[in-house]
């Protein structure tokens, strides 16, 4: 008994290190941003926020593209996560090993087809060839339909037998039961989308109207101070959705591992 | 019961747009990576755009080096992972609120990675001033052979925690009677970890590999950003390679390095794949 307490106690310590490690950093840079000329200072922040109107615009926009890949990337998942989970038809199983190719395989290889393809279609130099490919990127429907399958047969063929269609079943039954695994869908499309590098930089050709991930980092502001508040409003949506998702960011993650 | 074509109208969507946007256009690369010229003066020319690429410095730079970056990362990754979802193992009333701890790094954005790691490794970098105050020598850390350490150790501090979360849920699937009874025969620590921890984990340590290549991929354009357009030779990645292929259009440069890292990933993943597989069986 005592030696468990003992190993409780170290790996209590361990753990509380391994803490320190993950959130120092994060910790540092907010320290730094308060931190300019020697002293504590708001004037960088009133910059950001107020005074020069660049880095705001790029956030707003950053933000409307990133929400508009989640959400639509969570409403093309809902469907097929659902489809792929509950509903039987022929080629089922051949489909999603496809996607689930497709799902493993980096920027950087399809970096290069996307930009042909959108380059066919004439929508180069646009938003939506930011927008586009990331909705339809196959991880969101991986995990929604890993989630839904945790979900018992039983309930939604007894809802059938109600005379409940597939759209209230999905919208009254299976979404409810299933919150963690559409937050975590959203979340990391929404993070995918607020972090994207690559793209702008290949299909975009105005500096100007490059969100602000890439904008920050490719040509980062002259000033230290200005760099270090720009980098809080970066984090700033992600820490709010995570502050208020984390339970179910690790849930969905946990969830889409079932075989 | 649940009828065929409400599940092809549910799928339909995001098949459609996977047509439209990644197959598709695989088709399209796989034939410029077979044909040279551009427009209506294009033609087949075999292997001769695979011959040249093979032959070219940089991009064989870039492939070695992410294959390095690889090397050294995932297995690094691996364990460090496994042995923090190893120590977790037992304490699940602390799994809530580390889990979210280590899940914290992969939420950070690129920007935000990007300009820690400056703070902390450039030449007026926080490292730099311990060890002036220590009375050590100061390095530039983003240059040279240590830049790829500090690649690496960003990719570990950034990813791990994913990795931790999918190990974890599979080891408090391992039923606790199973420890209970091998305790009773005696059995020391290694021997539980070798004969019921490790047959029953090999599903999730693929998840988990998996999604840590996913990551490693991502990881390059954190790489990228740090090193610019023109790194080091240590960090030269194929991010950068594309991107400075991107610049000057080079059509048939692009596409073959687009199928051989897609031909190089499927082989990989085929091969592990195939390995879980033959350790499963032995389950059922």
């Amino acid at each position: 008994m005592r030696e468990k307490t003992a190993f409780r106690r170290v790996s209590g310590g361990f753990a509380a290190l391994l803490s320190v490690i993950f959130l120092a950093p994060f910790c540092y840079v907010l320290l730094s941003s308060f931190w300019s000329q020697g002293k504590v200072s708001f004037l960088p922040y009133y910059d950001v926020f107020w005074g020069q109107s660049q880095y705001m615009l790029r956030f707003w926009r950053s933000l409307g593209i990133s929400l508009c890949v989640g959400l639509g990337q969570l409403l093309v998942s809902v469907l097929a996560g659902f489809g792929f989970a509950k509903c039987r038809f022929p080629g089922r199983n051949a489909i999603f090993f496809g996607l689930m190719i497709l799902m493993v395989l980096p920027v950087q290889v399809t970096l290069v087809p996307n930009y042909i393809m959108l380059g066919q279609l004439g929508l180069l130099d646009s938003y939506p060839a930011l927008i586009l490919p990331l909705i339809f990127a196959p991880l969101g429907a991986f995990i929604l339909r890993q989630s839904f399958a945790s979900i018992p047969d039983s309930i939604i063929d007894a809802a059938m037998l109600d005379g409940c269609g597939i759209p209230r079943i999905l919208l009254w039954i299976a979404m409810p039961m299933n919150v963690s695994g559409l937050v975590c869908a959203f979340l990391l499309s929404f993070l995918d989308a607020w972090n994207m590098v690559e793209q702008p930089i290949a299909y975009l050709r105005n500096f100007e109207r490059y969100p602000l991930s890439v904008a920050l980092a490719y040509v980062p502001p002259t000033s230290m101070a200005i760099h270090l508040v720009c980098c809080i409003l970066v984090v700033l949506p992600c820490l709010f959705l995570f502050a208020f998702f984390n339970r179910e960011l690790v849930e969905g993650i946990t969830l889409a591992e079932v075989k | 019961m649940r009828k065929k074509s409400s599940g092809c109208i549910l799928i339909a969507p995001l098949v459609l747009g996977c047509l439209v946007f990644y197959l598709a256009p695989f088709l399209l690369v796989l034939r410029f990576s077979f044909s040279a010229g551009s427009g209506k003066s294009i033609r087949l020319v075999g292997l001769e755009n695979y011959q040249r690429i093979l032959r070219n410095e940089s991009f064989m730079l870039a492939f070695g080096n992410s294959l390095k970056f690889f090397a050294v990362g995932l297995p690094l990754i691996m364990v460090f992972a496994y042995l923090i979802a190893l120590l977790m193992q037992k304490q699940a009333d602390r799994h809530k609120l580390l889990k979210s701890v280590f899940l914290f790094p992969y939420i950070m954005p690129v920007a935000g990675t990007v300009l820690l790691v400056d703070l902390l490794f450039s030449e007026a970098g926080l490292l730099n001033s311990l060890l002036g105050a220590l009375g050590l020598p100061a390095g530039d850390w983003l240059a040279g052979p240590s830049a790829f350490w500090v690649t690496i150790g960003l990719y570990l501090w950034k990813n791990a925690g994913y990795a931790v979360i999918l190990l974890l849920a599979g080891l408090i699937t391992i039923p606790t009677e199973q420890y209970e009874s091998a305790d009773l025969d005696g059995a020391n620590t290694w021997q539980r970890f070798f004969y019921i921890t490790t047959p029953q984990m090999w599903y999730s340590v693929f998840f988990a590999l998996v999604f840590s290549v996913i990551n490693g991929f991502k990881c390059f354009r954190e790489i990228f950003l740090i090193g610019g357009q023109e790194p080091g030779d240590e960090i030269y990645m194929l991010q950068h390679f594309i991107n400075n292929s991107f610049e000057s259009m080079n059509y048939a440069s692009l596409s073959v390095s687009s199928i051989l890292l897609l031909a190089v990933i499927l082989i990989f993943f085929g091969l592990f794949y195939g390995f879980v597989e033959r350790k499963e069986a032995y389950r059922a």
